[in-house]
């Protein structure tokens, strides 16, 4: 109240609230209202200017709270600020809850900022590890990407994000979780994850309840995006994720229909795209003074009703972001885990981050699961198999095992390329896939466990600039590389340190 | 027409005077005995006014009437007490005398002001509270308040 008082005096300007409807509050006065900026009313809720009209002002609500008609409004002379510190990190926090923390080290910032132009940004050039072969092999993505994964419910997307933020704290990166309008039991499921894995002091979630006010709920992704801008300042590489773009979108659509905006297609209002553009185009590689450079990876998450890629919102989202992780369902059904189409899924920028002996070997492994897929197909007709193809199939078998991997195992891109290339050179083609899987498993394990043999790994993965001389190295040397004892499976450790 | 306007004071003046307009309108339509019914439930002075206006040459009158006097701009007085029927009298006259002859006054009584008032017109808005002056004069004679609490120099007059 006092904080209202104040506003009224510095501005000189009053308004009183002449209809409340739902989320939308008509206010009459406020001469020199601006839009996008931020009211009190004399209860102590917030608003947002939403639009201007010749008699009233449109207000967005982002408290809680019942207004009555006749209220006193005041203007603030800011937008949406939100006060930022290193307090944040670790926090559970809610768009307005930020606006509130005030102390003598806090910086205002505006949330609703225009993204950085074209001197300020840099080529992706780093890879963002994952942590998950699939994606770190075949569909890498790269610090400063946005990447929008998108499915139905329930494939996995989620889990997904939430073991690329594991492995991105791992690798140094501060992650902000965007949860927009989420249920109270999908952000408890995040936050334990996070508490679980003891990441919590390298993450900041920023949530918003369904049941919170949709102008709150707006506001969510572009907080997000204000802290990982934040922390891009003082040169952290963050990833901001998402969760999900298409509620987000909803949200917006309910108040643009509430504020009488004319509907466009399937009812959004016109400037969905834009609203949606300006926030991924926050994201990217920056360069910083002094030459230095600091990334905001994106993931935006867009869900599918009915696995349906043609929906509005989703192919605005594939049209802003640099590629798509898509989610099947059918997949996660058969128990694959990460659950993506690799077919169905794009990378555009994360190529370039791999070195070149990970660029040929994804276009190998693309080309081998993609003459897969042909020849499953092809089967169906029963037609005889030759030696060749059935090896074929064996690999492909093979691969897409390898792929399918416990969600919160982080494993190096290192092993997972020596493993394939073991696998290319039909190291495993003739055995029993339980064999096949046991070993790999020790190899993962000795080479997270033995320095030596990682470091025998690295150098024999350094010596080889393709894919294809690996695979033939392995031929001709494989049971002395892979250091495997078939019958008793015991690992033999090569005295002198070098497998060649 | 002017006249007519300037008559009203308050928005209370304004809202009984367009209820009032509906009720002769109404009764211009009804016979004799009902037309007298109507008659005495509206006010004395704005049966008055509303009988002196000539309906034959302008039917329309009523209406523009109606749509003028809902026109008038506001001007908020928030006060801490109920106004006499002199304050009213000499604040609608400062009122129309200071924004216009188009406004009309409402008093919001808000008892949180302890004395002086809170102005708002158009959206803006002026306080001329003592509340206002004495935080002023504190901010600005702090130090010298101060001083003089220690020093034990007694009462402060106001500069």
């Amino acid at each position: 109240m006092e904080n209202f008082e104040k506003m009224l005096k510095n501005t000189g300007e009053v308004g009183y609230v002449e209809q409340v409807f739902h989320s939308i509050i008509y206010v009459s006065g406020l001469p020199s209202a601006k839009p996008r900026e931020v009211v009190i009313f004399e209860s102590g809720g917030m608003g947002e200017i939403f639009a201007l009209g010749t008699k009233y002002v449109e207000v967005l609500m982002l408290s809680n709270e019942q207004i009555p008609i006749g209220s006193k409004v005041a203007r603030t002379g800011k937008r949406f600020q939100i006060a930022i510190n290193q307090k944040l990190l670790g926090r559970s926090i809610d768009p307005v809850e930020v606006v509130r923390i005030n102390d003598s080290e806090t910086d205002e910032v505006d949330v609703l900022q225009s993204p950085l132009g074209m001197n300020y940004r840099s080529n992706i050039v780093d890879q963002l590890h994952t942590g998950l072969r699939l994606v770190d092999t075949v569909l890498p993505l790269g610090k400063g990407q946005r990447e929008l994964v998108i499915g139905p419910r329930k494939s996995g997307k989620t889990e997904f994000v939430l073991h690329t933020a594991l492995s991105a704290v791992s690798s140094g990166l501060i992650v902000i979780y965007a949860a927009i309008g989420k249920r109270r039991d999908d952000i408890l499921k995040i936050e334990s994850f996070v508490d679980k894995n003891k990441i919590r002091d390298k993450v900041v979630v920023v949530r918003t309840g369904s049941s919170d006010p949709a102008g709150r709920v707006f506001l969510t992704p572009y907080t997000a995006m204000t802290i990982a801008e934040n922390l891009r300042s003082e040169g952290k590489d963050t990833l901001v994720i998402m969760d999900d773009l298409t509620a987000h979108a909803s949200y917006y659509r309910e108040v643009s229909l509430l504020a009488r905006r004319f509907p466009g297609r399937n009812s959004y209002p016109g400037d969905i795209f834009y609203v949606h553009a300006q926030l991924m185009e926050r994201a990217g590689n920056f360069t910083l003074a002094g030459g230095k450079t600091a990334s905001i990876t994106c993931l935006p998450i867009a869900e599918l009703p009915a696995g349906e890629l043609a929906g509005y919102i989703q192919t605005n989202l594939m049209a802003m972001t640099d590629g798509h992780l898509f989610f099947n369902a059918d997949i996660y059904n058969e128990g694959r885990r990460p659950a993506i189409d690799i077919f169905l899924s794009v990378t555009r920028v994360g190529r370039q981050t791999q070195t070149q002996l990970l660029k040929d070997a994804n276009t190998q492994l693309t080309k081998l699961l993609v003459e897969v897929d042909g020849l499953k197909q092809f089967m169906q007709f029963g037609s005889e198999m030759t030696e060749d193809t059935k090896k074929t199939l064996k690999q492909g078998e093979l691969v897409t095992d390898f792929f399918n991997q416990t969600i919160g195992k982080i494993t190096p891109i290192a092993i997972n390329l020596f493993i394939l290339a073991a696998v290319l050179a039909d190291f495993w083609t003739d055995v029993k896939p339980e064999l096949a899987a046991d070993e790999i498993d020790q190899i993962e394990s000795l080479y997270e466990s033995e320095g030596k043999y990682k470091e025998r790994v690295d150098a024999l993965l350094a010596d080889h600039n393709s894919f294809t001389a690996l695979i033939e190295t392995f031929k001709s040397q494989g049971d002395q590389i892979l250091g495997l004892d078939r019958k008793s499976s015991i690992i033999h450790n090569e005295p002198n340190g070098k497998l060649q | 027409m002017d006249e007519i306007v300037t008559s009203i004071r308050t928005t209370q003046d304004r809202d009984k005077l367009v209820d009032d307009i509906a009720e002769f309108e109404k009764a211009q339509f009804v016979d004799e005995s009902k037309r007298q019914m109507i008659y005495d439930s509206i006010d004395r002075k704005n049966l008055d006014i509303l009988n002196s206006i000539n309906l034959v040459d302008d039917p329309e009158i009523l209406k523009k009437l109606r749509e003028k006097i809902l026109g008038l701009e506001v001007v908020i007085i928030s006060i801490s007490f109920e106004p006499s029927e002199r304050t009213i009298e000499s604040v609608a006259s400062w009122v129309r005398d200071n924004f216009g002859p188009d406004t009309v006054v409402q008093f919001d009584i808000d008892k949180e002001i302890g004395a002086g008032a809170v102005v708002s017109y158009k959206g803006k808005y002026a306080a001329f509270t003592v509340e206002d002056r004495l935080e002023e004069y504190i901010k600005q004679n702090k130090r010298h308040i101060i001083d003089t609490i220690k020093k034990g120099q007694g009462a402060i007059g106001l500069q």
